[in-house]
């Protein structure tokens, strides 16, 4: 599954994406360098271009963290 | 059915305090608005049927717990309810579109079938049938029995559901 089919899946914009990268970068795990590489790397300018080129760059890792955007904390059922 | 209900809403909440996350991380908020086909059952329920709008906010506090509120305006009753509540996942938490859940709530409504606002607990279902045509459409189900009153009050909906971020 590619990053985008993931983030449509998911149903997240670019600005999601931003604030996953940021709350991931900001979280202290082992991922947190390479999520504020990636910040930094493209800076405010996250173009879904650029998202594009990014997903095929991105490691398994980051991936799974990106898949697991909600942490498990999205349920459907919340909305009923 | 009383004794039912008590034990469901006693799962419920010895679930939710179990799975309680330890290291509170930021909770994830979302909102939904839709339609539900609502039934309540008893006598004089003034509403025995009716189409509601809806609108719901709620927060995934851990990968099993939801918080939340809604409000439903019965569209033929004329009427307004609502219902604040914690919910327990109870299938796969990594499955994003698809789980079950157990929960307990406190509601009221606008009308005397929903008087006084009583504790409850239930069981409902979220479903995305289509999450790569539709990511944020959503089928819903819930049924719940007030306490009190002891009526049944289950619904059956379609949502829009967003993500909210600050």
């Amino acid at each position: 599954m590619t990053l985008f089919e993931l983030l449509r899946r998911a149903g997240t914009s670019v600005a999601d994406l931003r604030k996953i990268l940021e709350h991931v970068a900001e979280g202290g795990s082992d991922l947190a360098p390479l999520a504020q590489e990636i910040l930094t790397r493209f800076g405010e300018d996250v173009s879904a271009e650029k998202l594009a080129e990014l997903a095929s760059e991105l490691p398994k890792e980051i991936l799974n963290a990106l898949q697991g955007k909600f942490d498990g904390r999205f349920h459907p059922g919340g909305a009923s | 059915m009383k004794r039912i209900s008590m034990l469901l809403a006693l799962a419920s909440v010895l679930l939710i305090l179990c799975a309680w996350p330890a290291h509170a991380a930021k909770p994830l908020l979302f909102g939904a608005v839709g339609a539900n086909g609502a039934w309540l059952d008893g006598s004089g329920s003034q509403f025995p049927a009716d189409v509601e709008a809806h609108g719901v906010l709620w927060a995934g506090v851990s990968p099993h717990i939801d918080v939340g509120a809604n409000a439903d305006w019965g569209i033929t009753h004329s009427y307004l309810r609502g219902e604040g509540w914690a919910k327990v996942t109870a299938t796969d938490t990594e499955n994003p579109d698809f789980n079950l859940y157990l929960k307990v709530g406190y509601r009221g409504g606008s009308v005397s079938a929903l008087k006084p606002a009583e504790w409850g607990a239930g069981a409902g279902f979220g479903w995305r049938p289509m999450p790569e045509r539709f990511p944020r459409f959503l089928l819903t189900g819930d049924a719940t029995r007030g306490f009190d009153s002891e009526r049944l009050l289950a619904t059956l909906g379609g949502r829009y559901f967003f993500p909210i971020t600050f």
